[in-house]
């Protein structure tokens, strides 16, 4: 039996890595920020940065030195440089930043775009419904989920219909979920889109990216955890989840789902559990007391 | 009127003596006088840590962990908006309050 080799050399322990204390403001720097700030800025500057343990902020935000997509130079990204960098336009550094060949438009009264009938029927009953305009409604983005035949057997025969399950988002904090029954398989997805964004509702999320603080739900036989992760972490998530988590807006998640994992019910799952996330300004509310965002206040969103 | 703890095998004994005639009424209150509203007592969220089959005591580099959501020694770290008890040499604390103090103990239980 050969004895396993000892790791305790390879592990370095955390608090080594830490970078040499910094030198206290020489009386030059100390007089630079006197010029900047007023003296009650300036104490609340010293005594905020003597407050900060150097081990939290330079071991505990760890995974900013593994970040794969960080630069590995040092740069200034506040300037722009005329020969690197995309020029800026008017609309900012959107899409206009590549070079489009200037298609000429048609200016012709007589010129209609025909629409399918019934598809402009339902999304203008839609629009009146949830009083969004009809150019935001085609902009949500959609997708189906599940699609499959369901059988009811009756005395003249099995009776097929099909079943679809679509979501419905705007990438920004609005996210439903909808079913359609139809004989027809087009059919029913356009009454799952439709429902899906009939059903949409407003979903809070921490900082516009992950979820506010770990939740788990079980609705029937589906076990969900809901795990808020720090930015940049990803959407690591199964795939339905992750298709919801893009519809709905969300950048960081992690998620386990025991028990059963049948797709339709862990759609309707994970929206009950983002329905279900604790809000702090509602608990706060709840007990009388105040509540702090450290991360924001003190770190300034970089732990 | 007199005061006695809150405890099943308590209770159930001075339902007995109430059904005997001992006593005329039974009612839950503080040590300020019975309560004028019923509450009623809830464990849906809270729940023990440190159990008489397993008792979990922690010191202050563990405690700061968990109050920064990580999990520590097996005990899960404390999701925004969940406090954890601890019954230390100073009595029960909030472990908010420890970390204050710089002092551990026995982690009574969470509430959230």
């Amino acid at each position: 039996m050969r004895r396993r080799p000892s790791l305790r050399g390879l592990i370095t322990h955390p608090r080594g890595k830490l970078s040499p204390r910094a030198e206290p403001y020489s009386p030059s720097e100390l007089a630079e920020l006197r010029s900047q700030f007023s003296p009650q800025q300036l104490s609340a500057l010293l005594a905020g940065e003597k407050a900060i343990d150097r081990f939290d902020f330079e071991v505990k935000s760890e995974r900013r030195r593994g970040d794969p997509f960080g630069l590995n130079y040092l740069d200034d990204l506040s300037t722009i440089d005329p020969i690197i960098d995309f020029p800026p336009t008017s609309a900012g550094f959107g899409k206009d930043s590549i070079a489009r060949q200037n298609v000429p438009s048609i200016h012709d009264p007589e010129l209609k775009y025909l629409e399918d009938d019934e598809e402009g029927d339902v999304f203008r009953k839609l629009s009146h419904r949830t009083g969004m305009p009809l150019k935001e409604l085609k902009k949500l983005r959609t997708r189906l989920m599940i699609s499959h035949s369901v059988t009811n057997q009756t005395r003249m025969g099995k009776i097929r219909k099909i079943y679809a399950l679509a979501i419905a988002g705007n990438g920004n904090g609005l996210l439903g979920v909808g079913e359609g029954k139809s004989a027809e398989s087009e059919d029913a997805i356009r009454q799952a889109t439709y429902m899906a964004m009939r059903n949409m509702e407003p979903i809070p999320r921490y900082e516009g990216r992950t979820i506010y603080g770990d939740v788990e739900v079980k609705q029937g036989a589906v076990e969900m955890k809901l795990f808020t992760r720090p930015p940049g972490f990803g959407v690591r998530c199964s795939s339905h989840i992750f298709e919801m988590c893009r519809c709905l807006g969300i950048q960081d998640l992690s998620a386990r789902v025991t028990r059963s994992r049948n797709p339709m019910n862990v759609i309707k799952t994970f929206m009950k559990a983002l329905r279900s996330q604790k809000l702090p300004e509602v608990i706060a509310r709840g007990r009388g007391k105040k509540f702090v965002d450290v991360r924001k206040v003190y770190y300034g969103g970089s732990v | 009127m007199s005061l006695v703890n809150l405890a099943h095998l308590i209770l159930s004994i001075m339902l007995g003596l109430q059904d005997q005639g001992f006593i005329s009424s039974v009612t839950r209150g503080s040590i300020n006088g019975p309560d004028k509203e019923f509450v009623p007592t809830t464990q849906e969220n809270m729940s023990l840590v440190s159990k008489p089959t397993q008792r979990i005591w922690m010191g202050i580099e563990g405690l700061e962990e968990i109050v920064q959501g990580r999990l520590h020694a097996y005990v899960e770290g404390l999701q925004p908006g969940e406090t954890l008890f601890l019954g230390t040499d100073k009595g029960v604390l909030e472990v908010r309050e420890a970390i204050k103090r710089k002092i551990g103990g026995q982690l009574l239980c969470r509430a959230s």
